[in-house]
């Protein structure tokens, strides 16, 4: 398991950011570096998720820092919230850093619609939703041939496109234009930077939006277990050793991580398609909801981020151009301004980032920075960060008493079933307006927009 | 360390079917290779969980052989049935059996596995 860190093992850089010296533990290569609120450390010193920063720490070839977001919590081998940058030529790539739900992400849709002139169409748009998206293990929906599955996952979103599913114009909206080798109303409630939030197509506060969480289900879970079987017989022959086994991988430039990342890529690329497909499904719904075609039509896609996922990336790093893999498990891409693989009409702005907090507070949307392409490869938080495990909140939540407390601040709530509501109960997180600050107080991603929960669909 | 091993295999199927009364109505067997003893009995576990998913096996008695190689190899047989939702209480869906905090010690006869729920 993890080694204990203590409040001696610690060094507090600043009020947002805390440091764990290589010297500390044997086998760390670089520090660990945690964004955090660093004025009460005693909760954070008893999570184990801080012995996790130190043992990916190990990893070969891992540049500048160990890191961790603020929504940092306990995963298995990387913490949920970890980001780790490794040497194109010199590490590996570690399926553990990526997680087993692949390109779990979120999208962001606008609708062109001003929530005050629609809030009585909410409640049958979540109704129709939960009738058209399949959600949770052993539903049944459309087949796809065995040839199908495999256009779906070698080329991505662009098979939707193809089919007529999707308008190409949402490709530009995704990272790697949604090709690698749960839907939320949300209405924005406060701009921070409206002229930003204009630029990623919002409309301005009071529009109703649809948030999108998902990833590759089943799919992306089987690459990573069969991954693992592959990474364990690579570190014995490469002879690397590691503090936890889940940390498996392989140097980068070797067949095995080559594999690796093409299948990651498979596993990527059906997330998109995924995603893609709930985004028409939310497009059908808004116009037989509000019986009009163009309101289908009207629905934009504003960006999609993935949180789970490891990129070959270009990163300045000693002063260098240094090609490298960066893991981020539980963390979101965040470029700034002028970097590449953004779209034109964002390149002076910079990416967008989408924050999905819990069902009862509020997500948000955030702009990627220069300060984050210097002090974090790129990378911020991703979310809330869970307080308790699924598990420990169907035993202290009560589903009713959630859905009444919801439903009294006009929060409608669809959930596949009670245990799923208790899972999701809003005091399960911490709260993300935390974890947002921590990341725009240390520069790396700035606060674009906030976005209110109106109702919500849990599979 | 078979009998921890087979411990940890009970152990198991408790987590998908708590108390289950389990008939012996059939023989089931998984086998897996690994570089050392605790991959290959996490491995053959984790063929356990496909087991269940695509045939709804669910295991009475089980009985863990290992040789310690190089390489490794772990053999699980079983008797059991397929899973009946009448007579079966359903605990909670195993996804994957994970290497974290794999724990396979043979001088304290322990076996830790972390599963994916």
């Amino acid at each position: 398991m993890p080694p204990a860190v203590t409040r001696q093992d610690i060094e507090v850089v600043d009020a947002n950011q805390l440091r764990i010296p290589k010297e500390r533990f044997p086998g760390m290569r670089v520090d660990g570096r945690v964004f955090v609120k660093t004025d009460d450390l005693e909760a954070l010193v008893h999570d184990r998720a801080l012995g996790q920063v130190v043992d990916v720490a190990h990893l070969p070839g891992i540049l500048g820092a160990s890191m961790a977001m603020p929504d940092i919590h306990y995963g298995y081998g990387f913490p949920i919230g970890g980001v780790a940058a490794t040497d194109r030529e010199e590490g590996v790539i570690s399926p553990g850093g990526v997680g087993y739900d692949i390109n779990c992400g979120v999208r962001l849709l606008s609708t062109g619609l001003m929530y005050e002139d629609v809030k009585d169409r909410v409640r049958p748009l979540i109704d129709r939703l939960f009738e058209l998206v399949p959600a949770g293990v052993g539903q049944t929906g459309r087949r796809e041939s065995k040839a199908d599955l495999t256009e779906a996952v070698t080329r991505g979103a662009r098979w939707l496109v193809d089919r007529g599913v999707i308008p190409a114009a949402d490709l530009a909206r995704m990272e790697s234009r949604g090709q690698l080798d749960a839907a939320d109303p949300q209405v924005l409630s406060e701009l921070f930077e409206p002229e930003t939030a204009r630029a990623f197509g919002l409309l301005g506060e009071g529009e109703l939006c649809v948030m999108i969480h998902t990833g590759s289900r089943g799919f992306g879970h089987q690459i990573c277990d069969d991954f693992l079987g592959v990474m364990e017989d690579a570190v014995s022959k490469y002879r690397i050793e590691l503090p936890d086994r889940q940390l498996a991988c392989a140097p980068t430039v070797s067949e095995e991580a080559q594999r690796y990342l093409k299948a990651m890529s498979c596993g990527a690329n059906f997330a998109w398609v995924n995603r893609s497909t709930i985004t028409s499904k939310v497009r059908q719904a808004m116009s037989e909801v509000f019986r009009d075609g163009e309101a289908g039509r009207r629905v934009k896609l504003v960006w999609d981020v993935s949180h789970n996922m490891a990129k070959e990336e270009v990163h300045e790093f000693d002063g260098q151009q240094r090609k490298v893999v960066v893991h981020r498990k539980g963390a979101t891409r965040a470029f700034g301004p002028g970097t590449a693989d953004l779209p034109d009409d964002l390149s002076a702005v910079g990416q967008p980032v989408l924050i999905p907090g819990d069902m009862g507070r509020c997500s948000y949307v955030l702009v990627g920075t220069a300060e984050a392409m210097r002090t974090t490869f790129g990378s911020t938080c991703h979310g809330a960060g869970r307080l308790r495990s699924r598990t420990a909140a169907t035993r202290e939540f009560n589903a009713n008493e959630i859905l009444r407390e919801l439903g009294a601040r006009g929060i409608y709530v669809r959930g596949q079933s009670k245990r799923v509501i208790a899972e999701e109960a809003p005091l399960a997180y911490k709260d993300v307006s935390m974890v947002v600050d921590v990341m725009a107080d240390v520069g790396v991603s700035r606060k674009v927009a906030k976005m209110l929960p109106v109702g919500v669909m849990k599979g | 360390m078979g009998s921890a091993a087979a411990s940890a295999v009970a152990g198991f199927y408790e987590v998908i079917a708590p108390a289950a009364p389990v008939r012996d109505e059939r023989a089931a067997v998984v086998e897996a290779e690994a570089p050392d003893e605790a991959l290959a009995f996490a491995r053959a576990v984790q063929k356990l969980v496909a087991l269940f998913d695509i045939e709804r096996f669910v295991a009475a008695a089980a009985e863990v052989a290992l040789e310690p190689g190089p390489p490794a190899r772990c053999r699980i047989s079983m008797r059991g049935e397929s899973f009946d939702p009448a007579r079966h209480p359903y605990g909670v869906e195993v996804k994957a059996v994970t290497r974290h905090g794999l724990v396979f010690d043979r001088a304290a006869r322990r076996v830790r596995l972390v599963l994916d729920i």
